[in-house]
């Protein structure tokens, strides 16, 4: 018999006991960030240790796995992590939203909407979304317990006096459940309309900053603005160059070194659905 | 002779936890929970599989006096290696048996204002949860509201879950189990009795 030389999912039992009594307490407080003890992990800190963690620590042999990084099913670090998990973990994986039950995801959230049955796992670069404001944790940790969150309103308005609007394109802070600002991770502020009432469990994991986070189903997730700045998302003047799609994320592809480029879905399952559907 | 634990406690307890975490973030909702396991019986296999997922060495255990029995604390020391306390202020989670007796909550820790997360978990063990709704959820991982009940659980008890909300983010979280069944309330959730919620 072939003795498996990893236990299922790599990490072992008593990490993932550790990591999830962090998800229970996450899930208990929406938008607050639990302290975890985040292990070294056979990547580099960056390329989302954090959500291969708290996959692990989730993960069953009954799951269907899809990994997304940037909206693609095909680039490394998606491929790399589907791989990891399929080799330490034998799942089944997919590169079709709907037939996943567990989704990671670097920086985007998929165009397709999600269901009650499905767990989106972000890999989170920097959870604090007071951190480029204020570099001391005890400090944040006290502006949180307070709902000091006036620095982030000025961080805002800042960019509206200086460009004329609100300049912040990614990483776009929000409120969750009325208590706790937090950050979605670099998403395009595209994806933020889907974090609020969404029907999907969705968990941040910040490997190299130990900490987890999550907004359960059904959540309210304001992203912050002003009255008379509402918050807004882009708009593309062309379609999909691809499949034609109007309503998706579109990515800038430069084609050649002669100035040319298109602008394409950068949810890759998306585009290929609604190729073949037209 | 202890009870055997998880035959495969990898595959075995990643499938018991995803019923708690979907409960934890579905709050009120009733999953079927049946972990291949067995237990003494007055703990039962619903919550020794709690503590056999979540407990280890760094997760105090404070067990209500009906549980403090011979075989349940061999069981829970020689599985999970968790330290058992008498001391509900250093309880990370707290087994109680609602069919005998509900101790008073006040004393189990709460958090604080920098880390709430630093609080209790009550593991409750009741007969049969239903959606009959003796008391009334809302709030995140509920679309409108979602009606709750575990018999045993007295109008006392959920005074004193609503009052520990007052504080929030401080609080206390919940896992319910009931015979093949698992259910939560954080402490996110606005609890009514009669309700209006």
């Amino acid at each position: 018999m072939n003795v498996p030389a990893y236990n299922f999912a790599y990490l072992n039992e008593q990490t993932k006991r550790m990591i999830r009594r962090a998800l229970l307490k996450a899930v208990a407080i929406p938008g607050y960030q639990v302290p975890f003890a985040a292990r070294e992990m056979p990547m580099p800190l960056g390329w989302g240790t954090g959500g291969v963690q708290v996959t692990a620590a989730i993960l069953t042999p009954e799951d269907t796995l899809k990994v997304i990084d940037q909206g693609a099913d095909d680039t490394t670090n998606a491929v790399s992590i589907r791989r990891f998990f399929v080799k330490t973990a034998g799942v089944k994986t997919t590169e079709v939203t709907e037939e996943a039950t567990i989704i990671q995801t670097r920086h985007r959230i998929p165009e397709t909407p999600l269901t009650e049955k499905q767990t989106l796992v972000f890999q989170v670069p920097i959870p604090e979304p007071l951190r480029f404001l204020e570099p001391r944790e005890t400090e944040t940790r006290k502006m949180h317990a307070l709902e000091e969150y006036g620095v982030m309103h000025v961080k805002l308005y800042e960019d509206i006096a200086r460009f004329g609007e609100i300049a912040t394109s990614y990483d776009y802070p929000a409120l969750v459940n009325d208590r706790y600002v937090f950050d979605p991770s670099p998403i395009p502020k595209f994806d933020n309309p889907k974090l609020d009432n969404c029907p999907a469990l969705q968990l941040f994991g910040a490997g190299r900053e130990k900490r987890i986070y999550a907004i359960p189903p059904y959540t309210s997730v304001k992203s912050l603005d002003f009255e008379d700045y509402p918050f807004s998302i882009p708009r593309w003047e062309k379609p999909c160059e691809i499949c034609g799609s109007r309503a998706s994320y579109l990515d800038e592809i430069v084609t050649d070194d002669k100035g040319g480029r298109m602008f394409v879905c950068s949810d890759t399952d998306h585009c290929r659905k609604q190729k073949s559907a037209a | 002779m202890t009870d055997a634990a998880f035959a495969t406690p990898a595959h075995d307890s990643a499938r018991s936890f995803r019923p708690i975490l979907d409960a934890m973030a579905n709050p009120g909702k009733i999953y079927s929970f049946k972990p291949a396991v067995q237990a003494p019986a007055g703990l039962g296999p619903e919550a020794a599989a709690v503590a056999l997922v979540l407990c280890d060495f760094q997760s105090p255990i404070w067990l209500e006096r009906s549980l403090r029995m011979a075989e349940i604390l061999q069981y829970i020391r020689f599985h999970t290696g968790a330290p058992i306390t008498n001391s509900k202020p250093e309880a990370m989670f707290a087994f109680i048996d609602a069919t005998r007796a509900v101790p008073s909550l006040t004393d189990f820790p709460m958090g604080t204002q920098e880390y709430p997360d630093r609080s209790v978990t009550l593991v409750i063990k009741a007969e049969r949860l239903t959606a009959n709704p003796d008391v009334t959820f809302k709030g995140p991982g509920i679309q409108s509201t979602r009606g709750f009940s575990a018999p045993h659980l007295s109008p006392a008890f959920w005074s004193s879950m609503i009052a520990s909300r007052t504080g929030f983010p401080l609080g206390m979280d919940v896992i319910f189990v009931g015979s093949h069944q698992v259910a939560a309330l954080p402490r996110s959730t606005q609890i009514s009795i009669d309700g209006a919620v």
